[in-house]
């Protein structure tokens, strides 16, 4: 008897699990309930199976293209393979372990497709969307309080992509950080800015960066697994594409709404 | 009178060498330079000399070496070079059909010696990207980059820019087009291209050009970074200077830079003995030498080129035509540094040369 699907669209990525457990089922449903599809068109279709044995030693991930063509994603707690669109994974039972494969799953794809999964928080305005980039600590979310009463796309994780006609585009996804599980945005907002963060202590201003600065900023904060030349020419790629379409700027600011809004708003305005 | 250097220049050109000398793989890093790396104005001076990119790959072979702030500041360094490097790379590659449609497109300086001697690990700053047109398709190539998106620097239509990128066409290999004189100091031999690997349907400089024009370019400089001191001891190091004839125009160039790395202790006369260099010039070289070692600005190295020239008729030709040249010639080579602070420092090296001869 075949197990119950489940289908997760991440920022245009509909991938499907089938999971042969009710309970990790459950709690699949109540952790990426909004993402839930009913029925599309999957990138990729996985069958899951759970066990407790331990993968590979330690916590590193394992990304590797295998010689057919084939992806291997290995971590302590996972172990995953596909070819093509159908795959299988062995996995702890912890939506933990589930939350792991997915963002890995998610980068590969991404990149596959044109778009990239970037360690940034992002907030929208009037249907177009702000990105702020950044390492742990950079202030990703702290700039989200900051902004509060904006959309807030995500503080921890976003897609970025492009649309119709070139135009840069920004997807939220499920991989919140220290807001916690925020709105469901499963649609995209164009892409107004790119904001490298720089904390400071006295003011907040705007400042334009070199364009060669603004594609390595990007190229830090994207989420790539593994070493595959052409998953990296790719994300490559998209990181100088974007740095040539959207303005990238680096937003030094400090601990005050009234000025980080104020700031936001003007560029709003350009 | 003789003059002492401030104790900051002897530190700051100490570091210089040292690190020179260590991404040449002569010498490793010394402890005292690790340590001075941590200062914030030393870390500006290497960056400013174009060697804070290659800093890195030393010190991540040092035992702890790839943490602390210091180590972050270079790493950043070192990977926006590469980046610049690929978003270069990815330039041409997208032009290269309309690029190289009417003749030969040879990419100098920063790209070609990344191709030549800097690979990976290694690092090298570029500001720009030098484009050698020599068939004559300096309109065709001009059209393209309009057609493309670049913006010329004004009504100069050598510089081109695009997104932070910026392309410098020469028409001519030692600058004949802007100052024709230069032809005094252009060695006849070396115009041989080979076609690259990096880049795809372009070409770059042959072993024995690349050497000759980092000597040369060096030269025109006045090694005011230490970068270009950098591109000639690894180009020794590669051995692609032995293809060079001494007593030729070629030869006076390579003696000339060659020796001043002597005179900077980066060269020893174990690996650049006496005997090689030109004889027949020596007492020009060693004005050049001196200009170069109490210069060490961007605006002596027409001087020393003068000094370069075969004849004494053609040095005093070349220092009125190119040495004091027009104003719109220097607005073009020099932009906002060209104005009489330029002017002061040749007369000042000059009557500096002159005191010493007399001495």
């Amino acid at each position: 008897m075949k197990s119950p699907s489940i289908i997760i669209a991440i920022a245009g990525m509909p991938v499907a699990f089938s999971v042969g457990s009710q309970r990790m089922l459950r709690q699949i449903r109540a952790r990426y309930r909004g993402y839930v599809l009913r029925s599309a068109e999957c990138f990729l279709s996985l069958e899951c199976f759970f066990g407790r044995e331990s993968f590979c030693k330690g916590e590193d991930i394992q990304v590797s293209r295998l010689p057919g063509g084939a992806w291997s994603i290995r971590r302590n707690n996972f172990e995953c393979r596909w070819e093509g669109t159908r795959g299988t994974v062995r996995l702890y039972p912890s939506i933990y372990a589930f939350d792991g494969l997915l963002r890995v799953v998610l980068s590969v794809l991404a990149a596959g497709s044109g778009k990239i999964i970037m360690h940034a928080a992002a907030v929208g305005r009037k249907n177009q969307a702000f990105v702020f980039p950044g390492v742990s600590g950079s202030g990703k979310t702290t700039v989200c309080r900051l902004l509060k009463g904006m959309r807030i796309l995500n503080d921890e994780l976003v897609c970025l992509g492009f649309g119709k006609r070139g135009r840069v585009e920004v997807w939220g996804t499920p991989f919140w950080g220290e807001l916690g599980n925020g709105p469901v945005h499963r649609s995209a907002l164009p892409l107004r800015a790119v904001l490298f963060l720089k904390k400071e202590k006295a003011a907040t201003f705007v400042r334009n960066i070199d364009p060669v600065e603004a594609v390595a900023g990007i190229l830090r904060c994207c989420c790539v697994f593994g070493t595959d030349q052409e998953q990296i020419k790719s994300v490559f790629e998209r990181a100088s594409a974007i740095a040539a379409k959207v303005s990238c700027r680096s937003l030094h600011f400090q601990k005050d709404a009234q000025t980080v809004r104020r700031e936001i708003l003007r560029l709003c305005r350009i | 009178m003789s003059e002492t250097p401030s104790p900051s220049l002897i530190v700051n050109n100490n570091i210089l060498l040292d690190v020179v000398s260590a991404v040449s793989g002569s010498t490793p890093l010394s402890h005292k330079s690790i340590r001075e790396l941590d200062d914030l104005r030393i870390r500006q001076i290497l960056e400013n000399n174009g060697l804070a990119p290659s800093v890195y790959p030393l010190l991540t072979r040092q035992p702890a070496g790839g943490d602390g702030d210091a180590a972050r500041f270079f790493k950043s360094q070192y990977e926006n070079a590469l980046i610049h490097k690929d978003l270069c790379v990815n330039m041409l590659c997208e032009l290269k059909s309309r690029l190289c449609a009417g003749g030969r497109v040879v990419i100098m300086q920063g790209l070609a010696l990344a191709e030549n001697i800097y690979h990976e690990p290694m690092s090298r700053q570029m500001s720009d990207i030098d484009l050698y047109l020599p068939d004559n398709n300096g309109l065709q190539v001009r059209r393209v980059l309009a057609e493309n998106g670049f913006s010329s620097y004004g009504s100069y239509t050598n510089l081109w820019y695009r997104q932070g990128l910026c392309i410098d066409l020469h028409e001519s290999l030692w600058g004949e087009d802007r100052l024709p004189y230069r032809r005094y100091i252009a060695p006849s031999m070396a115009s041989g291209v080979k076609p690259s690997g990096l880049v795809d349907g372009y070409y770059i400089p042959d072993n024995t050009l690349a050497a000759l024009h980092a000597a040369f370019h060096g030269l025109k400089h006045g090694f005011a970074r230490a970068v270009w001191m950098l591109d000639v001891l690894m180009l020794w190091n590669k051995g692609y200077f032995k293809g060079i004839e001494k007593d030729g125009a070629g030869g006076r160039l390579q003696a000339c830079a060659l020796g001043y790395l002597c005179d900077k202790g980066l060269l020893n006369s174990d690996a650049y003995p006496p005997s090689q260099s030109n004889k027949r010039y020596g007492k020009r070289i060693t004005a050049a030498r001196y200009l170069l070692r109490y210069g060490e600005r961007d605006g002596v190295g027409e001087l020393v080129l003068a000094m370069l020239c075969s004849t004494c008729i053609r040095t005093v030709v070349y220092f009125l035509h190119s040495v004091f040249p027009a104003k719109d010639v220097l607005m073009q080579m020099y932009g906002k540094h060209s104005g009489p602070g330029l002017y002061f420092l040749r007369i000042r090296a000059l009557c500096r040369l002159c005191l010493r001869v007399v001495r």
